[in-house]
């Protein structure tokens, strides 16, 4: 492998084993799945339900363990900090803390809280438009807002690489499109890599520079598409005849 | 008139309601004093009892009976749940067990261990402490295991110790499901300590009870029951207060204020 990468999947298989040991069933979520990202690309893991690219994305953040092949995290370590940022598909926010005190809380797990960090979240607050929300807890936000605080949180250590689970999968097709532009925005100021798994064609066809397009049984990567739509998208970006001929493509590609 | 004016004038006027079907009842069927009392010759012998202290002595002893064995059952229930909620095989070993001495009546016990530790304490406690354990252990296995695989992997990503893990996150979670067997397990120590003082006992509100009803004193029996009802009421609210603090952040506490996505 040469050149620059921040990710490097190298031949990553993953096999599950269900039942009983007389009769057991072997699930091939994973296979041979090979592929790097780039530092500072936005990559979408794009696919239907069951072609294992939330598996992956838990393989590449060490969640589990490949039954084969490796991953390389290709950035400087710092002591007691992951390398990545995780947004889940659920906010995963703890109920019993406000806006504030959930983004923080990777700091009082890593124990390392500096005063420049606390200015960092506030700023993330900021880009994530949840100014004013720092003190709401949960339960009072919606879920747009619940999950933009995960991404604060997820942001909060500075880490340069951004997971992110189908994160806006549970909302609304309205709130889902504000998200993205939201989404966009914090990428382009914090300049992070991030690795986007999502089952919506036109969503990542939107965020993303590459698309790495999955299909099912066995999980495996059928294309490693470049989305060359101009930045910074928008509106219009939905509108222009590029965009559609991609998502055809991709429609036809998932059939 | 407004509801929130209108609906304790009506529970309240309930009340007299009832009173009143009570005393009529007695009047009209000509009902013996010894069989059933009026409400306010029941009324005055609570206050007598309250004043003379035969109230406040008995009760505390009903009351510290019950406080020493709930906590002390709970805290077991929960220490059991916890460790139990760590291993699938250990649960999976006991759950046979644990559902039997669920179904088995707890007061069927009192006889056995009369027999055992002799009338008074030991039993009385005994019996609240295995009414409190039972479902504070299923409540917190309960509720441990509830917690959602996606706060699992937030921790693993964080690098989060097991201690930090299990205080910050799955303690703190499964409070709601733990704080509901608390619950159950005061009102099971309310019962178990007036059934146990009734069969075993030789002090507390419990025993007035007996007392009265071999006495044929109808008044001191209907007192003494008013004694035990207030108590179970001041140690379900206590309980219920103390839930509102501790989950003022969950779903049933918080009202909904619509934000924007």
């Amino acid at each position: 492998m040469s050149g620059t990468f921040v990710v490097h999947v190298d031949d990553v298989s993953k096999t599950f084993v269900s039942g009983g040991k007389k009769k057991q069933k072997h699930v091939h979520a994973l296979e041979n799945v090979r592929f790097s990202v780039s530092e500072g690309e936005f990559v979408t893991l794009l696919g239907p339900s069951g072609c294992g690219k939330s598996t992956l994305l838990k393989i590449i953040s060490g969640l589990l363990p490949p039954s084969s092949g490796e991953v390389q995290i290709g950035v400087a370590r710092k002591e007691h900090q992951p390398p990545f940022g995780f947004v889940f598909q659920d906010s995963v926010l703890l109920p019993w803390r406000t806006a504030l005190d959930n983004a923080l809380f990777p700091f009082e797990i890593m124990g390392n809280r500096q005063k420049s960090d606390a200015h960092h979240v506030q700023e993330l607050f900021r880009l994530a438009r949840l100014n004013g929300f720092e003190n709401s807890y949960p339960r009072q936000l919606s879920g747009g807002m619940k999950q933009r605080v995960a991404i604060v949180r997820a942001l909060s250590y500075n880490p340069p690489i951004l997971l992110m689970d189908e994160p806006f999968g549970a909302l609304d097709a309205i709130t889902r499109d504000n998200l993205n532009n939201l989404l966009l925005e914090i990428w382009e100021s914090t300049r992070k890599t991030v690795l986007f798994v999502t089952h919506s064609i036109s969503e990542a066809v939107y965020l993303s520079d590459r698309i790495i397009v999955m299909g099912t049984s066995p999980g495996r990567v059928l294309k490693d598409l470049r989305v060359n739509l101009p930045r910074p998208r928008s509106e219009d970006t939905r509108l222009a005849p590029e965009f559609y001929t991609l998502v055809r493509e991709l429609r036809e590609m998932l059939k | 008139m407004k509801r929130s004016i209108l609906i304790p004038l009506l529970s309240v006027g309930f009340l007299f309601l009832f009173l009143g079907f009570w005393q009529g009842y007695i009047v009209v069927r000509e009902v013996p004093a010894f069989i059933l009392p009026t409400p306010g010759a029941v009324g005055q012998k609570f206050w007598e009892m309250l004043k003379t202290g035969t109230l406040l002595r008995e009760g505390w002893v009903t009351l510290y009976t019950i406080l020493i064995g709930f906590f002390t059952g709970s805290a077991l229930g929960f220490v059991a749940g916890y460790f139990s909620s760590r291993s699938r095989t250990f649960e999976e070993i006991i759950s046979p067990y644990v559902m039997l001495i669920q179904a088995t009546p707890k007061v069927s016990l009192i006889p056995l261990f009369v027999i055992w530790f002799g009338l008074g304490m030991p039993s009385k406690l005994l019996l609240i402490v295995l009414s409190a354990f039972f479902p504070v252990m299923v409540n917190t296995i309960l509720g441990l295991r509830s917690v959602p695989d996606d706060y699992e992997n937030l921790m693993t990503v964080l690098g989060a110790s097991e201690r930090q893990r299990v205080w910050k996150m799955e303690i703190p979670l499964a409070t709601p499901m733990i704080m509901a067997g608390l619950k159950i397990a005061m009102v099971q120590s309310v019962i178990g300590a007036i059934v146990s003082e009734w069969m075993a006992g030789d002090r507390g509100l419990g025993y007035l009870l007996v007392y009265g009803s071999s006495l044929y004193d109808a008044n001191l029996l209907m007192a003494s029951i008013f004694a035990t009802t207030f108590l179970g009421l001041g140690l379900y609210w206590s309980i219920e207060f103390l839930e509102k603090k501790l989950l003022f952040w969950h779903e049933s506490r918080v009202a909904f204020t619509e934000g924007t996505g």
